[in-house]
């Protein structure tokens, strides 16, 4: 369903320019999930913001379900995000002034969802997650793996297809951590939701139906 | 995103730095709060100045002046004629009832009423006290503002309208107890000589009238006369002044509700006959232009006002981009647009111009009225019927409207630069 035919990525202009990625070329299925592992600087994340359609490559295609996403608009690949994409980011990046039932139900209110429709959703998402308890705390008042547990309701909120997500356990201890990845693989598995995952956690790695090792931008 | 939680989004981020949303709330309200009361006055005083108006001009009549030697020179300052004589009785150029005949001929001209020049004794009620008083002829159509009582016919010669004041003095309770009642005002007649050469007797004939108080005037500054019917003054102008009488102007009316065209042919008709003619609405403009130049001079202190606070505005905003870039890049992380990004922002700026436009008007509507009543009690005790300030509610309500254009303006440059933040480069900053 994603595929990335000989990505590069070059940061800067000249002298400065930095060549991130030097030709990626791969095939994600349906269902399927895949870790990103790699050294620090090694372009995990300039990877996945690509497929992503967060960023744009400096050559190369992306293409999900046979679309290439360099050939949509800025609006376009914003749908596509919002419709088949989640997120979850290392920092969580919660909305401090949201409430916890808000940050979650974000990807709804951008997409225009009815009120009677988000608060429904609202009650299933805090309940995978179970932070029924919650629902009307400020983000900024959770603790870390509860902010996590959050950032994965919300990358949930619309159904995607692909959930992707930068060191998802990069802030949270051992413990903490692995309550976090169950829950992210129990997602996966119940909603046959396609994963990717960058991690430098080798026991997250290992859970993954498929590892990618990059290195200095090339896939090994 | 829809309207509501653009909406609720936008209060909600102007809650979080409250002071320095207070303080951009501030600066606008300032500006708005200057132009409400710049308005109400403006409003106030134009409502006021038009009632004087009315009452001593009458809709469907043109005022005809003798000719002027000095104004309508296109050519500069005239040569002395010393044909042409600079002093006339009474100081001024006068006008004759041989002038009434000539404006007479004018087509629509439905009646023709000079400035009879009466000078009353005094007015007395009963046996009460005598008062000195200025009486005036009530023409038809006359546009008077009562405050008792009604107008009475033109042609009801027994009739009498007095102003506010005359009501205490004359010593009626109020206003209302001085209808239907009769008063005496007592003339003095041109002095007769009789007797002898060596021995002249002077005697001076008086005339009582006895007329009935139908209507009393509204408090006006311009306002004070007594008004009697046009028969009455000119019989006592006869008695006064004999067939010499003179009058500084002539009231020509025409049919009621004749149209603007009308008038002016009757205006150009007396002009070319040789007078100087000015319709009512010629007055009302040449007040109006006065005042409009005072309103825009006051609308322009507003208006600076308001300039600096749009400014403040941009500043608050491009602070709110710059903070807010990481929560910028997440929501385009998750699937917000241009628009909608560019939204967020001119939604919190319109929701500064709509608070601080509420609030300056609100502060004016609700000061206002005790500004009046004050005013009422000691500066302008005398104006009965005065507001000062008057807030007209669709003025106030565009007032509220321009705070949030105001805010558009000015949130705009800065959302339209939020909107264009790259969704990584806004969550790579930390
Ligand atoms: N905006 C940028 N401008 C210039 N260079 C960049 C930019 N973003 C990333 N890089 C460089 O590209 C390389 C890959 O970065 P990337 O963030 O993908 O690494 P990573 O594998 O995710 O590392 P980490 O494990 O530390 O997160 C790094 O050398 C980094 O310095
Ligand atoms: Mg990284």
């Amino acid at each position: 369903m994603l595929q990335l035919k000989n990505v590069h990525k070059t940061y800067g202009t000249k002298e400065n320019a930095y060549e991130a990625l030097r030709g990626v070329s791969l095939d994600i299925q349906d269902g399927e999930s895949v870790a990103i592992i790699g050294k620090s600087g090694s372009g995990k994340s300039t990877l996945m913001h690509i497929m992503a359609g967060l960023d744009t490559p400096t050559t190369g295609t992306v293409e999900i379900d046979g679309v290439s996403l360099g050939k949509m608009s800025e609006q376009e690949r914003a749908i596509v995000r919002n419709e088949k994409f989640g997120f979850v980011f290392q920092q969580y990046f919660l909305q401090p002034r949201l409430t916890v039932m808000e940050n979650i139900l974000l990807p709804l209110t951008i997409r225009g969802t009815s009120a009677g429709e988000r608060k429904k959703r609202a009650e299933e998402l805090l309940a995978a997650v179970g932070l029924t308890d919650k629902a009307k705390n400020r983000a900024t008042d959770l603790s870390g793996g509860q902010k996590q547990r959050v950032a994965i309701a919300r990358a949930l909120a619309n159904s995607p297809k692909v959930i992707f997500a930068d060191e998802p356990t990069g802030n949270l201890d051992t413990e903490i951590g692995e309550s976090v990845i169950t829950l992210l693989f129990d997602v996966h598995k119940q909603n046959k939701t396609t994963l990717v995952v960058v991690t430098h956690d080798e026991d997250l790695a290992k859970r993954c139906d498929r590892m990618l090792t990059i290195q200095d931008g090339k896939i090994l | 995103m829809r309207l509501p939680d653009y909406i609720k989004f936008a209060q909600t981020n102007l809650l979080r730095t409250k002071l320095r949303t207070f303080l951009t709330v501030l600066a606008l309200f300032i500006g708005t709060f200057t132009l409400a009361m710049t308005t109400a006055l403006g409003t106030g005083i134009t409502r006021y100045t038009t009632t004087q108006i009315n009452a001593f001009t009458q809709p469907d009549t043109i005022m005809v002046t003798p000719p002027s030697r000095r104004s309508t020179s296109s050519t500069g300052i005239p040569e002395y004629n010393p044909n042409k004589s600079t002093v006339t009785s009474g100081g001024n150029a006068q006008l004759t009832t041989a002038d009434v005949d000539k404006l007479k001929t004018i087509p629509n001209v439905t009646g023709e009423y000079p400035s009879y020049s009466v000078q009353p004794e005094y007015i007395q009620y009963g046996t009460g006290k005598k008062y000195v008083l200025a009486v005036t002829a009530l023409r038809p159509q006359s546009q008077l503002t009562l405050v008792a009582g009604s107008l009475p016919s033109s042609t009801d010669t027994a009739a009498t309208v007095i102003p506010y004041p005359y009501v205490a003095t004359l010593g009626f309770a109020n206003s209302a107890a001085a209808i239907g009642k009769t008063v005496t005002i007592h003339f003095n007649g041109l002095p007769v000589t009789s007797g002898t050469k060596a021995k002249p007797i002077t005697t001076v004939p008086s005339k009582d009238i006895q007329v009935v108080i139908r209507g009393v005037l509204a408090d006006t500054i311009t306002s004070q006369q007594t008004y009697l019917a046009p028969s009455v003054m000119e019989d006592l102008s006869n008695f006064q002044n004999g067939s010499t009488a003179q009058f500084y102007e002539i009231a020509l009316t025409v049919a009621p509700k004749s149209s603007t065209a009308t008038l002016n042919a009757v205006k150009a008709a007396a002009i070319a006959k040789g007078y100087q003619a000015e319709t009512p609405a010629d007055v009302l403009k040449q007040v109006q232009q006065g005042l409009s130049v005072v309103q825009t001079a006051l609308d322009g202190f507003a208006g600076i006002a308001l300039l600096a606070a749009m400014i403040g505005i941009v500043n608050t905003l491009l602070m709110a981009v710059l903070e807010r870039t990481q929560e910028i890049g997440l929501l385009k992380a998750l699937g917000m647009r241009r628009n909608g990004i560019f939204g967020l922002f001119v939604y919190e700026a319109i929701s500064i111009g709509f608070w601080g436009g509420l609030l300056g008007v609100g502060l004016g509507m609700a000061i206002g009225p005790v500004i009046n009543n004050i005013l009422s009690h000691t500066l302008l005790k005398g104006a009965v019927g005065l507001k000062l300030l008057v807030f007209p509610l669709p003025y106030m309500a565009a007032i509220v409207g321009l705070g949030m254009l105001i805010g558009f303006i000015a949130g705009a440059l800065p959302a339209a630069r939020a909107s264009r933040l790259n969704p990584i480069d806004a969550l790579r900053n930390e």
